[in-house]
């Protein structure tokens, strides 16, 4: 299947991605080429398969939700590690606009 | 012999004798990388400092009666796996700046062991890439022939083992990315079962294959990295708590009557591909082993599942880098202006590409058609493999159609996917595989040997025995 600008324009909304138009018209022609490529699998017969979403027989594992101790050299290096950071927290933005 | 040339044993029974220091070694592997680097690209960040201080404690420990088998040896990581202090970048404008908080749990577990970390090495932005040009920070040049790709996505993992800057190298194998280097710079890449070894500091890409491997000069080197980095990982809820630990010594796998399989879907081979493998297949008769055609099916659609499914991990697992927490960060007058504005100025044309296929493939409507069926298709590639797992005692492929290719002439994004074509099979099923040279001259070429699901201690023991069929085996690159 090949995709229009239109459709890329919409998913690089969605993954918040801003594209130049010379970016929109060279991910439409590789990522419609990708697309037929893949578009191959409609072939084959999987009604009888069950998903495999990870390999290892694994139970979820749970834990305790409990906060661990975090070494302090390490916890500032992440803080700092932040574009804007201010003694021990992170600062971002505001969420709502009014 | 220069100590740099030297393998992770011998090196060791050196310093054993007394007739090697870790300080003298970690010397030669510095001084190696002081000379080659700047033509090669290999490492991204050289800890000369802190390498001379972890060699003269690791001497120190000798001293003191500490014995290991890592103890001492000079190592580097590719820099999409954290190491405390240091910078860590993905090879992406997006981290060019970021300095890691903590160690990868299998960098600290190296550490513990004596082993001295030695800096970082290039790769494909974000592993996103098989021949290490889709670096924000330019492309590593195979040490065998500079006109050449080293592979990837660990390319400068894969060149620093082959031009001896190191006595091992870390790597990361999502499908294919420590196999791939490997057999095109010729050195041994080892990428164990999923959840055998811990995930935790690597950053993330495909979180269902995603998993660290190891380079090394032979089979034996990376058995010895592997019985390290291997093991539970409370900090990895994908990590297994395996009973089956590896054995203290590598025993020798005989190859009488051992029962080798080889899928009948294999295709696409370069000439001197084609004829190193039937020559290979040739010897291993000849040593005795049985040779069992496998009807694999799922060969023919693994690599389309696999460009279903990591994309689809890709777009969700890159949705941290908002330019708030941490990395590049661009401002906007409103919020989301400025997630894109940051996501457009550092991410490179293949992370996109990558983004914008797997939310593609994500997206309203599409769920059941790509990603879900994608998956039922997983099931039908780990069922094949348990099928021929019956038939034989290991699969063997080549490891990847041709040798190393030109640089920037793989233009078709398709094309570079398809490199990975013998390797993503392994990668969905979560198996242990290792690429070994089979040959090294002109270019070399190399021999992908898969294993039964956390059997790393056969697998290791047969690669062993292969390497001995290995044409020109001592065969070094002329730098």
């Amino acid at each position: 299947m090949s995709l229009s600008a239109k459709d890329i324009r919409h998913i690089a909304d969605l993954a918040k991605l801003k594209l130049t138009d010379k970016e929109v018209v060279q991910y439409r022609r590789e990522i419609s080429g990708i697309v037929r490529y893949i578009d191959s699998l409609a072939e084959v017969n999987v009604t009888r398969e069950q998903a495999t979403l990870r390999v290892s027989d694994l139970d979820h594992p749970l834990r305790e939700d409990l906060a661990m101790d975090w070494a302090e050299d390490e916890k500032s290096i992440a803080i700092k590690a932040a574009p804007k950071n201010k003694n021990k927290f992170i600062c971002v933005p505001r969420i709502f606009e009014s | 012999m220069k100590f740099n040339e030297l393998t992770i044993a011998a090196a060791q029974s050196m310093m054993e004798a007394g007739e090697l220091t870790s300080l003298d070694l970690t010397k030669a592997c510095l001084n190696a990388i002081k000379h080659k680097n700047k033509d090669l690209n290999i490492c991204l960040l050289v800890d000369e400092i802190g390498a001379l201080k972890a060699a003269k404690e690791a001497d120190e420990r000798r001293r003191n009666g500490d014995r290991g088998e890592l103890l001492g040896i000079p190592f580097l990581v590719k820099d999409n796996i954290m190491t405390k202090n240091l910078k860590t970048t993905a090879a992406s404008m997006m981290l060019k700046d970021y300095i890691a908080p903590y160690d990868a749990t299998v960098v600290a577990r190296l550490k513990k062991a004596g082993a001295i970390l030695l800096g970082k090495t290039n790769l494909d932005e974000f592993a996103h890439g098989a021949s290490t040009e889709y670096s924000a920070f330019g492309v590593t040049k195979n040490p065998w022939d500079k006109k050449k790709v080293a592979g990837g996505s660990s390319g400068g993992s894969a060149a620093a083992v082959a031009s001896d800057f190191c006595l091992f190298a870390l790597g990361t194998d999502t499908g294919g990315s420590v196999r791939h280097p490997a057999s095109f710079c010729g050195v041994v890449g080892l990428k164990p079962s999923y959840g055998a070894c811990s995930r935790f500091g690597l950053i993330s890409m495909t979180s269902s294959t995603d998993v660290p491997g190891c380079l090394t000069k032979n089979s034996e080197d990376a058995y010895l990295v592997l019985k390290h980095i291997l093991g539970y990982d409370p900090k990895d809820s994908t990590s297994l708590n395996n009973k089956k630990q590896l054995s203290s010594k590598l025993a020798k796998q005989s190859l009488k009557n051992l029962k080798i399989g080889i899928p009948k879907e294999i295709s696409g081979l370069s000439k001197k591909v084609d004829s190193s493998f039937k020559k290979f297949k040739e010897d291993l008769k000849k040593a005795g082993a049985k040779i069992v055609l496998l009807d694999m099916p799922s060969v023919d659609y693994a690599l389309a599942a696999y460009y279903i499914i990591t994309p689809c991990e890709i777009s969700s697992n890159l949705a941290r880098f908002d330019g708030l927490r941490f990395g590049s960060s661009v401002k906007a007058s409103k919020l989301s202006g400025s997630y894109e504005a940051t996501r457009e100025a550092n991410f490179g044309p293949e992370v996109k590409r990558r983004i914008i296929l797997g939310t593609y493939c994500l997206s309203a409507g599409y769920y059941e058609a790509y990603y879900l069926r994608a998956q039922k298709l997983r099931t039908k590639v780990i069922n094949d493999f348990k099928k021929s797992f019956d038939k034989c005692d290991f699969i063997i492929t080549p490891t990847t159609p041709t040798e190393a290719f030109e640089i920037a002439k793989k233009k078709d994004p398709l094309k570079m996917y398809l490199e990975d074509i013998f390797l993503v099979p392994a990668s969905l099923a979560g198996l242990p595989a290792l690429s070994i040279p089979v040959s090294k001259k002109p270019l070399p070429i190399g021999l992908q040997i898969i294993g039964n699901f956390l059997d790393e201690q056969r697998l290791l023991s047969v690669a062993s025995a292969f390497e001995e069929l290995a044409v020109d085996r001592s065969a070094q690159p002329n730098l």
